[in-house]
Order: C-alpha cells, then sequence, then structure tokens
C-alpha cells in the first residue's frame, strides 16, 4: 500500500500525475438531481462539471491523502465546452507549498484536455494539507 | 428575489442537506471525512460536518449561466476564496455584481442563510466592444 501523501511529499514543479475519464450518465444524472436549473447547450456538459472532473482527477491522483484536507482557494478558466461524452484528460501538477500560521498550503495547477488534445480548463487549486 | 439585470447577477440558492452533501460527494468521488463522517468531523478544528465548497462554488458557475446564458461560459473565469465553512442544512445563495474596476468582471460570492460570505471572489465573461455579454 502506498505511503499517504504528505505535505513533505511535494515537490514544486513536479507533475503529480494526470487521469482521463468520461462523464457518465450516472454522474450527469446526480448532478441534474442536485441542481435541476442547471442547463448547458444541448450537445455540451454544464459548466460546473469542469469542476467534477478537476475534483475526481485530484482524488484519482494525489492519493492516499490524509483525513481532513481543506480547500482553500480555487481559480478556473473554461477554454471550451466539454462535450457530452468526451475524453477528458486532467494533469495536476504542484507549482507551490508553504508554512504559514501553523498551515501547510499547497498549489495545484491543472490544465485539462480533451478529443485531439484540445484545451478545456486551467485552473489552480490551494489546498490546505492535513499532515 | 433580487431583480436581475446585467449589472448584477441572477441568484441561484440551494439547501446543503445531509442528502446533497452525500450527493456530492459521490458525483465527485471525495469522501473526505470531514464532509461525510460526522464522528471524525466532529473531532476536527471545525467541529463538525462541513460541506465540499465546491459543492456551493457551483452555484456561481449556475448564477453566471442563468444571467448570461451557457454559451458566455467559453472563456469564462472564476478566482474564489473558501472563506466560511458551508455547514449541514445551510441555505446558501449565489449572486454577484460587475466590477467597477476591469470590464466583464464581477465581483461574486456566495452567501449562507445569515447573509455570510462563504465564499467570495471574481468571476471573467469574454469582453466583447460592447463590454462583457
Amino acid at each position: 500500500m502506498a505511503a499517504v501523501l504528505t505535505f513533505d511529499s511535494f515537490q514544486p514543479g513536479a507533475s503529480m500525475g494526470r487521469a482521463t475519464e468520461v462523464i457518465d450518465a450516472e454522474v450527469l444524472d446526480a448532478w441534474r438531481q442536485l441542481y435541476p436549473w442547471d442547463a448547458a447547450a444541448a450537445d455540451a456538459l454544464p459548466s460546473g462539471i469542469a469542476t467534477v472532473l478537476l475534483m475526481r482527477a485530484y482524488m484519482r491522483i494525489l492519493t492516499p491523502r490524509p483525513p481532513g484536507n481543506i480547500h482553500a482557494r480555487q481559480r478556473l478558466e473554461l477554454l471550451a465546452p466539454i462535450a457530452s461524452g468526451e475524453e477528458v484528460t486532467t494533469e495536476i501538477e504542484c507549482v507551490g507549498k508553504e508554512l504559514k500560521r501553523e498551515r501547510r498550503y499547497v498549489e495545484l495547477a491543472c490544465r485539462a484536455s480533451g478529443k485531439a488534445g484540445r484545451p478545456l480548463f486551467d485552473g489552480r487549486m490551494t489546498i490546505i494539507w492535513a499532515a | 428575489m433580487m431583480e436581475t439585470t446585467l449589472d448584477s447577477l441572477k441568484p441561484v440558492a440551494l439547501t446543503v442537506d445531509r442528502q446533497a452533501i452525500l450527493a456530492y460527494a459521490r458525483i465527485t468521488g471525495d469522501f473526505n471525512p470531514i464532509h461525510v463522517d460526522p464522528e471524525f468531523a466532529a473531532s476536527t478544528p471545525l467541529g463538525g460536518v462541513i460541506a465540499h465548497g465546491t459543492l456551493s462554488l457551483n452555484l456561481i458557475w449556475q448564477s453566471l449561466a442563468a444571467t448570461f446564458g451557457s454559451q458566455a461560459m467559453r472563456g469564462a473565469a472564476i478566482d474564489v476564496r473558501f472563506a466560511k465553512p458551508v455547514r449541514e442544512n445551510d441555505r446558501v445563495e449565489a449572486g454577484g455584481r460587475r466590477s467597477t474596476n476591469e470590464p466583464g468582471r464581477f465581483d461574486v460570492w456566495v452567501k449562507n442563510q445569515d447573509g455570510i460570505a462563504v465564499i467570495e471572489g471574481t468571476a471573467t465573461l469574454f469582453v466583447t466592444k460592447e463590454g462583457a455579454r
């Protein structure tokens, strides 16, 4: 079993990995039940699905995590609509870490691409790492 | 309810109950015990379960799309801080107003039932000659 990712594990400038997936009908149905008012263009997924893809990639790539991490800040730019059924690859890179007021801040950059490598979204997330 | 104009975003609200938190955990695959395990969450400095920050952040995207249409989301960007935790059964509402500082920029937020901002930051939309769409 892999060792838990701790604050000391992070190396700024290092790729943490990439994850590829398609938002399936089950996830999309659950989204529509939670946010029934959220409609997108006919052939595209709702904008917020980019956040879901980012979080799912984070869950798969940065594992195992210590319990109790806290999401402190999020930047996200939508570069193109994500098509229904599109395979999306998200890469996450550590771009910084800082100990501040006894809290461990980890800065992650993400970049997602879709069919034929077309850019879909870029983002930055700041996580207060638990251990 | 706030009147919607191009200078203010159409508000979008959600009650973040247990069912919503668990549904969002399944959607994202994020079963961090601070969200889904009341006993663990009670043992942390936060003192209890908090909802996933992005569960509420999504309301900002939805507020933008409801105001300007989903086509306007291409090139849109959000930069937010999760300022306060969202607790189970909180009622949160996303909204925003046009910033005076920069064309196409909006100050955005999600506030809880007490009017406290739990998320705050900015959103930027694609800018045309006429300004943000």
